[in-house]
């Protein structure tokens, strides 16, 4: 604890330092000791965990996101040599280069595609295969460098699409909005976006427009979105929308 | 399932998890990796980064998943405190002086007042509601910001606009007068 508001007890100190370890607001020292005593100190531990029941709630507020496909082969490879019967190879330590975010800013939309259907089917706890849905689509998002900024996968049954940042967009001040282009018609906007957090859009007006081979783009406007009802800003990323 | 299905299929997978059953970690994986990793990318704001850990996160089940006590804490809760504890051990790991993710900045009071809605879904969850509703809107902001963002006194200091020291009394204040709601 610290000069400021003294612990009236041991015990509310112990209480606090518990509740600001929850909270995640310790300093780092001080986090370090408190990680340790976790282990050392059962009156702490217990602290914790009570802190922990009380804030949870608060983590149903933040939006699921499906990890990438990749990532259940990630574990098992790391897992290999305790599962007997695996013929698995591991290196320790080393990661295969498709494992990386490399893939990301780099797949093609067709691989983007199939992973994305490995994550639908992943998304489907103890049931069987089913094929893929209608309207769901992806899209990836490319700088015109080729750079993957945004990874899309949009449900036009829903009215709902999930925007991943994958690589750092340069903002400059102003705040990415994006748009969804039908083949041969005007762009609409469908949202703001994030630059470094993922965020689900439920536009089901403009969404309806989704097809194969429109555009997803977002543009750079002032805070709030483009108020022309057209993009003014410039056009950071692009990419054609493929079904599943 | 019902909540309470969903919890009871959760402790079983983490007893059999913690027996060594391979195929009860996938399971879990299958059950809870969406939210575990909304959870990681709230807190690091990078993908790749998140990635990292969520990994981290499944590995330490497997290899720790006898620390779980179904007796004392529910298994989502459980899992997501591990999630949290690594996201946020590793943002505290990058170099100093790194800023905080692009989106992170702005007031801190909006994000906490749309995620208090999120919370009126169960009965666990309306008791905190109520409870951060009696606190002053700068403290919840304050605790939200802190819990689900994984921002530090200081971060929430400046995006407060007040000074460290007024941030840290504010939330342990704060803490103090939830922990006496919520046990009323």
């Amino acid at each position: 604890m610290s000069d400021l508001d003294p612990p009236t007890s041991e015990e509310d100190g112990v209480e606090l330092t518990a509740a600001e370890y929850v909270l995640g607001v310790l300093e780092p020292q001080a986090r370090r000791s408190a990680t340790a005593r976790l282990e050392s100190d059962p009156t702490f531990r217990a602290e914790v965990e009570n802190w922990e029941q009380r804030l949870a709630p608060l983590t149903d507020t933040v939006a699921p996101v499906p990890p990438p496909a990749g990532l259940w082969r990630r574990i098992e490879r790391d897992l290999a040599p305790a599962q007997t019967g695996s013929n698995v190879v591991t290196f320790p330590g080393r990661r295969k280069p498709w494992d990386s975010l490399g893939l990301w800013r780099t797949a093609t939309a067709a691989s983007l595609a199939a992973a994305a259907c490995v994550v639908l089917f992943v998304l489907r706890p103890a049931t069987p295969p089913k094929p893929a849905p209608t309207g769901v689509m992806v899209a990836t998002l490319e700088a015109s460098d080729g750079r993957a900024l945004y990874v899309a996968t949009l449900d036009r049954t829903r009215g709902g699409v999930t925007v991943v940042p994958v690589s750092a967009a340069n903002a400059a001040g102003r705040w990415p909005e994006l748009w969804i282009i039908p083949v041969g018609g005007k762009p609409r906007a469908v949202g703001m976006l994030g630059t470094a957090r993922p965020r689900l859009i439920l536009a089901k007006g403009a969404l309806s427009a989704a097809t194969p081979q429109a555009l997803l783009a977002v543009s750079l406007e002032a805070a709030g979105g483009s108020l022309t009802g057209a993009p003014t800003g410039p056009v950071i990323a692009s990419g054609k929308l493929q079904a599943l | 399932m019902e909540p309470d299905a969903q919890r009871e299929a959760l402790a079983h997978a983490l007893t059999r998890t913690a027996r060594g059953e391979a195929p009860a970690l996938k399971e879990i994986y299958e059950r809870t990796s969406a939210k575990l990793f909304g959870i990681c990318l709230r807190i690091l704001g990078e993908a790749s980064e998140a990635e990292d850990v969520l990994q981290e996160v499944y590995v330490s089940v497997w290899r720790g998943a006898g620390g779980f006590d179904a007796g004392r804490s529910s298994p989502i809760t459980w899992l997501a405190a591990i999630a949290r504890n690594r996201a946020i051990d590793r943002v505290r790991r990058r170099r100093p002086g790194r800023a905080e993710p692009i989106g992170a900045a702005g007031p801190i009071a909006d994000p906490s007042r749309s995620a208090l809605g999120a919370l009126e879904d169960a009965e666990q969850g309306r008791r905190l509601h109520d409870c951060l509703g009696e606190l002053d809107e700068p403290q919840r902001g304050a605790i939200a910001g802190a819990f689900l963002d994984g921002y530090t006194y200081e971060v929430l200091a400046r995006q407060g606009g007040v000074p460290l020291g007024t941030m840290k009394s504010w939330i342990r204040r704060a803490l103090i007068r939830l922990r006496a709601c919520l046990e009323r």
